[in-house]
């Protein structure tokens, strides 16, 4: 095994860890709790009232144009990671290198802003 | 805590104490030692959970003139254990309409993550224990901001699974609230990054110690960092995906029991968590005072860095606490608004003026903060003169109206 899977073992032990308590301390919960089963119980809550339609029902998912800009933001930090690192090594044309790239993005920010993208409503 | 051959860190050595059986790696590089700091961590992060549960319900308390929880031991403070024991009693429902697969494996894909993240805390030396930290990985920032993501997922999923319209609500919101608090999280710690040079949070704390506190050369930065971190946990006045008094408690409204008290342990350990991640990246880490090392008071830090690191991440995890009871919640628009068009604009202006700081010099870098504040200033000034004012007439009479009477000074009931 390389050295670079080694490092990263503890994070799964941890995630073995993390499940075995949760596990462990909903068995518990499960030995302690009473159990008792009514129609009434096993409903779904809505306010006391009995539930109109389904709880999957159709909604508008408002948020679909503000994950298509996450995405293209989010691409570029994950290209600017590995240039903060070297970044003071490489001097001032990294710099307007990066402005130029930066540029770009922030016009596109300005132009879904003034499109209207970015208003809830 | 324990040795890593990869790193170069000077701080982290193994304690001479420890016998050799404990140290000597098992399978995939873990040695005992590691386990062992597994289970403490683990531990620790539930004791300081219940803690911070007590501290919240003293700090509510107080802010509204009440006293908080008394009974149950000195001041109230076995609260939490009580607590605790009555979750474990209660019974565990799963409505009819919920899907029985997806349903009970949500509280585990809340949880698992942030306990994940606490992995790469540098909590700082204590005496005789060296440096507590589980593993330095060199690409620390990266795994921060990339495993707590994941927590966004079990939210959706105990939304959806539970055949409820608040919960899936609460879960489109929680989604939308995670994606837009996500980036400027993400373009504030670019900054750091680029202070330290490296993406190993070891090595961020201990260049802070050379450089300055980050909180001090990017202040900005700090105060996006901290504001998008506390929207990411839906900490209030950020909470309306979970909000109480319209859709019920957001994705877990069906939970209860344990199975419900997993799902709140998630959220005080975020607070812990981040608390401690602001502390690491912009407050110095385990030092005393910015310019500790400078005086020649370094060895403080180095023996008793623990508490220090501790302290900062208490306080912080206070102000949290205080901006919960203290400010209205946000709606939903004015929380994507504050994340687009003010937490986004400023993150980028934190970047450009540490990439100027860090090429051109403390003279361009002062100038830039100089023109920041100056637009700034006229941003809020166009706001104020646009605010209606009649507005804030009307408050001012309403002040002036609820001036005690003849019936003398109190407060009103």
């Amino acid at each position: 095994m390389d050295s670079y899977s080694i490092t990263y073992t503890p994070v799964i032990a941890a995630t073995f860890l993390g499940i075995g308590f949760i596990s462990l301390t909903l068995l518990i919960a499960n030995l302690l709790a009473p159990r008792v089963r009514t129609r009434g119980k096993e409903s779904i809550y809505e306010c006391g009232s009995p539930t109109i339609g389904q709880g999957w029902s159709q909604m508008n998912l408002r948020y679909y144009l503000y994950a298509i800009l996450f995405l293209i933001f989010e691409i570029e930090s994950v290209f600017l990671f590995p240039w903060t690192v070297v970044y003071k090594g490489l001097g001032p044309f990294a710099f307007w290198e990066m402005m130029l790239f930066m540029s770009m993005l922030l016009f596109g920010l300005v132009y879904a802003w003034r499109k209207g993208v970015l208003t809830w409503e | 805590m324990t040795n890593n051959a990869a790193s170069e860190l000077t701080l982290q050595a193994v304690p001479s104490w420890m016998p050799a059986f404990l140290v000597a790696p098992m399978i995939g590089g873990l040695s005992l030692a590691d386990l062992i700091a597994l289970v403490v961590l683990l531990l620790f992060v539930l004791n300081f959970v219940m803690i911070e549960i007590w501290m919240e319900r003293k700090v509510a308390g107080h802010i509204q003139l009440r006293r908080g929880p008394l009974h149950v031991g000195p001041h109230g403070s076995l609260q939490s254990p009580a607590d605790v024991l009555k979750l474990l009693t209660k019974e565990d429902l799963t409505p009819v309409a919920a899907d029985p697969i997806v349903f009970p494996m949500a509280p585990y894909l809340v949880f698992v993550p942030v306990f994940l993240t606490f992995l790469v805390i540098p909590w700082g030396p204590l005496v005789l224990f060296g440096n507590f930290v589980i593993r330095p990985f060199d690409l620390g920032l990266v795994y921060m901001v990339a495993i707590p993501a994941m927590q966004g997922i079990g939210l959706v999923m105990a939304g959806w699974s539970s055949g409820n319209k608040y919960s899936l609500l609460g879960s489109a919101r929680v989604v939308a609230q995670l994606i837009s608090y996500e980036l400027p999280m993400v373009i504030a710690l670019l900054g750091v990054a680029m202070m330290a040079e490296s993406l190993n949070l070891t090595t961020i704390v201990e260049s802070q110690m050379k450089q300055g506190w980050n909180v001090f050369l990017q202040p900005i930065g700090f105060l996006v960092f901290f504001l998008a971190t506390m929207s990411e946990m839906s900490r209030a006045p950020f909470d309306i995906a979970v909000a109480e008094s319209e859709i019920v408690g957001g994705p877990f409204v069906e939970y209860s029991g344990m199975r419900w008290g997993m799902f709140y342990l998630a959220e005080f350990a975020a607070v812990c968590l981040n608390s401690a991640l602001s502390t690491a990246l912009f407050l110095g880490g385990w030092e005393l005072f910015p310019g500790s090392r400078a005086l020649g008071l370094g060895w403080i830090s180095d023996q008793f860095g623990l508490l220090f690191f501790m302290g900062k991440m208490i306080v912080l995890v206070l102000i949290i606490q205080w901006a919960r009871f203290a400010l209205p919640r946000l709606r939903i628009d004015q929380l994507m608004d504050f994340a687009w068009k003010f937490l986004l604009p400023a993150g980028f202006v934190n970047f450009i003026l540490t990439a100027i700081l860090q090429v051109f010099g403390f003279v361009p870098f002062a100038i830039g903060i100089g023109l920041t504040l100056a637009f700034a200033a006229v941003l809020l000034a166009t706001y104020q003169a646009r605010r209606s004012p009649s507005t804030v007439a009307l408050i001012r009479t309403a002040a002036a109206a609820a001036v005690p009477t003849s019936q003398g000074v109190g407060l009103p009931v």
